[in-house]
This record gives structure tokens, C-alpha cells and sequence, in this order.
């Protein structure tokens, strides 16, 4: 599998959660670019905001009269977290802490599912260090790889750390890195990682006949991680 | 051309990035984004209707008044 093939696939789900279909109904969108399918999305994403946006600010204006534990308890029962996920750009990134810390954790991460990174992005590394590290925890729970990737790559360096210790599988840290689109984060995790746990992605990459790809990630990494990813990836090899 | 329909349904938006769809595809991207325009609306008018029966009855009114309902 080559990392085309791998970012049509996480935006042929992104579109299709987008769309309200299966995957399986897009496949016939596997002959484009992944960077056309991301220019339509992003299209019709700025689209349903642009149309919508007054409403939203609205909903966010009344939601201002409320406590926050109340208008958050509210919004849990009320609206649907695509909904949520739409208006939530609209917050200050203080607000945003405020009404996440006080919605559930699967609320979160459905939130975080229909969530587009260019809007909300940005507030992810003001959200509290349990929401996050929580809610990453929940999406790797639901094998939902490719949200798991898109929060990663808009996490600060101080949390990054407690993210990756929850995802305790490492098998699901090699699915999760990925689909990082923000490649520079990658050295960030090398660092964290012990030569044991990179065996164990290494080997997750043999049996997954994904080498290729876990090389191009070391492709990303400085040349110290790099050379240490290759040669345990190596030694896996060499043993397999 | 039917990629003139995904055009109309996007308001504009030039459909040149999908160029290689046929008619009946571009059809049906079309339809689903006509649906997920409505949707959102409805979802909006549902999700205002059921917040308010949650609102704190004292600030019930204010809030309807804001939001036109």
C-alpha cells in the first residue's frame, strides 16, 4: 500500500462521514488524487459553515446566557456533535476548554469525528489535558485511526507525550502515525518511543505488508531517528 | 455535463479537481450534497427545538427571542 492509497482512503471516509454514506458507496472516487477528493470536501465544508453561520453564531449567542456546565449538559442531550463540531470553531479556545471539560468523553469523540481541523484545530492544545488524552484514548478504542492522526498532529508538544502513553498498543500508534497529516510531529513520537516499542511497530509493518510505508515515515523523522528506525526495522526483517 | 449538476449543487464551485467521473457519479455526489445541505439545516431546527425544552425556564424566553423562534 503507498501513502496515496492511505490518505484517499482516510479522505474517502472523511468524505463519506461528511456526505452521510458508507465508504464503500465513494469507492468509485479511489481513481482520483486523495488532493482532489480534499479540495471537494473542504468545499462543501466552508459551504454548509458559510450558509449556516449565522444560525451558529446565534446558537452560540444563546448558549452565552447560560452557565457553561448547563449550556454543555444541554448541548449533550440536544445537538447532534456534527452540529457541535460545526459551531465549536466558533468558541474562544477558553470557552472551548470550558464546555469540553463538561461533556462526556464518546460525546468528544464523535465531536472530534465531524470535526474539520482547519475550523477547530487550533483550540485542540488548549482543551484540558484529560479531554484530550481521554478522548484520543476513546478514538484509538474505536480503531477510529484516521480522527486518532488528525488530533495528534494538532497536539502540543506537553500533551503529546501522555497521548501516546495511552495508546498503549503500539500496533495502533503505527495505524495512528499514519495518518498524521502533520509530519513533523513524527520526531516528537520517535523520541518518546523505546527501541522496544519501535520493534513492535516494525514488526506491525511486516505483518501488515506495510514497510514501504513505515519507511517513508522515517523518511520524515531526523537522521538519528531515522537510522534507528531503519535498523530495527532491519533486524525485524532479518528475523521474520 | 453532468458535473454542471455537482456545480449548481455546490453553489458555483468549480468541479475541474474531479474531472474523470462519469455523468452518473457526478449525479450522485450531486444528489448527497443537496442532502447533506438540507440535513444540516433540519438538524439545526431539530437541535434548537429539543435544546430550549432543556433551558432553564426563566431564561427561555430571551433565548427564543434571540434566536427567532
Amino acid at each position: 500500500m503507498s501513502t496515496e492509497l492511505l490518505e484517499l482512503r482516510a479522505e474517502r471516509l472523511r468524505l463519506a462521514r461528511r456526505l452521510g454514506v458508507t465508504p464503500g458507496e465513494l469507492d468509485f472516487l479511489d481513481r482520483l488524487p486523495a488532493q482532489a477528493l480534499r479540495t471537494y470536501r473542504h468545499a462543501l465544508e466552508d459551504l454548509l459553515f458559510d450558509e449556516n453561520g449565522e444560525r451558529f453564531a446565534k446558537v452560540m449567542q444563546a448558549a452565552g446566557l447560560l452557565p457553561k456546565p448547563v449550556a454543555a449538559r444541554i448541548a449533550v442531550r440536544a445537538i447532534p456533535p456534527t452540529m457541535t463540531a460545526m459551531m465549536s470553531g466558533l468558541l474562544s479556545p477558553q470557552d472551548a476548554a470550558e464546555f469540553a471539560s463538561h461533556m462526556p468523553t464518546s460525546y468528544m469523540a464523535d465531536l472530534a469525528a465531524a470535526a474539520d481541523p482547519r475550523r477547530v484545530g487550533h483550540l485542540v492544545p488548549h482543551l484540558g489535558r484529560s479531554v484530550v488524552i481521554d478522548g484520543a484514548a476513546e478514538l484509538v478504542a474505536r480503531k477510529d485511526f484516521v480522527t486518532a492522526g488528525l488530533l495528534v498532529g494538532c497536539l502540543n508538544r506537553a500533551y503529546l507525550a501522555d497521548v501516546l502513553t495511552a495508546i498503549s498498543d503500539p500496533a495502533d500508534l503505527f495505524e495512528v502515525a499514519l495518518l498524521i497529516d502533520d509530519k513533523s510531529v513524527l520526531d516528537d513520537i520517535m523520541d518518546h518511543l523505546s527501541d522496544a516499542d519501535i520493534e513492535v511497530l516494525s514488526e506491525r509493518a511486516v505483518e501488515l505488508d506495510m514497510v514501504p510505508l513505515w519507511e517513508s515515515l522515517a523518511d520524515h523523522c531526523r537522521v538519528d531517528n531515522a537510522d534507528r528506525a531503519r535498523r530495527i526495522l532491519q533486524d525485524v526483517q532479518s528475523r521474520s | 455535463m453532468s458535473s454542471a449538476q455537482l456545480q449548481d449543487a455546490m453553489d458555483g464551485w468549480d468541479p475541474a479537481p474531479l474531472s474523470g467521473l462519469t455523468d452518473e457519479e457526478f449525479i450522485f455526489l450531486s444528489e448527497r450534497t443537496r442532502a447533506s445541505r438540507t440535513q444540516v439545516t433540519t438538524d439545526i431546527d431539530d437541535a434548537v427545538r429539543q435544546a430550549l425544552d432543556h433551558v432553564p425556564r426563566l431564561l427561555r424566553r430571551p433565548i427564543k427571542k434571540l434566536l427567532g423562534v
